[in-house]
């Protein structure tokens, strides 16, 4: 082949990039299109441009922090269909049509990594913030540095605090920072990356193999739930909490930062499977740290627009899939409760 | 010689096409390089 070719061929090459760029910056203004990476956080920049692209409406924003059990990660992994499309926010959008919902939930967020994402919101005109506390992010495992935030890239964003925790990229992270500002294709392939390979590569190889080869899948289904009480064992067999917890400490200043803003709030303690956890957890502990975790949180100056809803013992075990992750009838079920709540006037303590 | 100069045309828009979708696999399919380092101090 001659060198001509060569030549055509990189030009070729050059104009797909560019023509990808530019349909990537218009595709990432609409909402929409933020389902084909199953609104995978995946960077700063992605978080960005989700939060922009929702705030062009003018209908009334509501802002959802949340954790797994609000991104859906249990219905991805009983692989249910359309998933995407019946969790928390997704049913709160539909019961709460004259508003726009953002949601920002990413799996395993700590009230750290909320602190930090309300920042971002602040621009923005929110009319309420939701989130959602688990238990598991009060134990002992997230409370030691590099465990206390889920995502190290939210930490520049984390106004003045008492943690001193400092985030300094190698020049490999901050090439590929660079990579992510100039470029949205390489943007939207890491969302999508971690979109197809969620939640990780190994649960989504495994997920391949038991598809091709059921008999040989690492994991027979009667292993899981051990398997997975193995795992969330520490999270539930703590020792009471006290005032140095920093997930608490996190809490404490991001409820206080929007109160002092006069941002509405709304927080709810997350269901818990009591069943499930039953022969895993501290349950003096259990007890004590809930009524802890809301003597510290729960605002008595303006209760109508800084709400604190402990549901922890709300619904029955046919709610869950697990220790806490809800199914699409009981994520609706919340959504009502939710919905319910920004409506009336008044906080509510049940949401049956 | 037209013809001559559509399979090049050809050749070359396919090797184009072909490189661009090779980068575009490996972003996505490639392992993620980004290190999670942290420094603590004096929490």
């Amino acid at each position: 082949m001659s060198r001509r070719i060569y030549f055509k061929a990189v030009l070729v090459c050059l104009l797909l990039f560019v023509g990808a760029h530019f349909t990537l910056g218009w595709l990432k203004r609409n909402p929409a299109f933020y389902k084909i990476v199953n609104n995978q956080i995946a960077s700063r920049e992605v978080l960005r441009d989700i939060i922009k692209a929702h705030a062009r409406g003018d209908k009334p924003v509501i802002l959802i922090l949340g954790d797994s059990v609000v991104y859906g990660s249990g219905m991805h992994a009983h692989q249910v269909d359309r998933w995407r499309e019946q969790t928390l926010p997704a049913f709160l959008e539909k019961k709460l049509e004259d508003y726009t919902v953002i949601d920002v939930s990413m799996d395993g967020s700590l009230p750290l990594d909320y602190l930090a994402l309300y920042q971002h919101a602040r621009e923005l005109d929110v009319a309420w913030v939701i989130l959602n506390l688990n238990y598991r992010m009060f134990s002992n495992k997230y409370q030691e540095g590099p465990q206390a935030i889920s995502r190290v890239w939210l930490l520049e964003d984390l106004p003045p605090n008492p943690f001193q925790l400092v985030y300094q990229p190698p020049t490999g992270d901050r090439i590929l920072q660079g990579l992510r500002k100039v470029s949205l294709l390489f943007r939207y392939s890491e969302a999508m990356r971690s979109s197809i390979f969620f939640p990780t590569r190994e649960e989504k190889f495994n997920q391949w193999l038991k598809t091709l080869l059921p008999a040989r899948a690492l994991r027979e289904p009667e292993d899981q739930e051990l398997l997975l009480k193995l795992k969330i064992k520490p999270y539930y067999f703590t020792r009471e909490i006290g005032e140095n917890n920093v997930s608490l400490l996190a809490a404490r200043l991001l409820l206080k930062q929007m109160e002092r803003e006069g941002q509405n709030y709304i927080v709810f303690f997350t269901p818990q499977n009591l069943e499930f956890i039953e022969e895993i957890y501290n349950q003096e502990a259990f007890a004590y740290n809930l009524q802890y975790i809301q003597d510290q949180l729960r605002s008595h100056d303006e209760p109508e627009n800084f709400r604190y809803y402990n549901w922890s013992a709300l619904y029955p075990t046919p709610a869950f899939y697990d220790h806490c992750h809800l199914t699409p009838q009981y994520n609706e079920k919340l959504a009502q409760a939710l919905a319910e709540s920004v409506r009336a006037g008044h906080g509510r303590e049940d949401a049956e | 010689m037209r013809n001559n100069r559509w399979n090049e045309n050809l050749k070359a828009g396919l090797l184009g096409l072909a490189f661009f979708l090779l980068v575009v696999l490996l972003f996505v399919f490639g392992q993620d390089l980004s290190s999670s380092q942290f420094i603590y101090v004096d929490f």
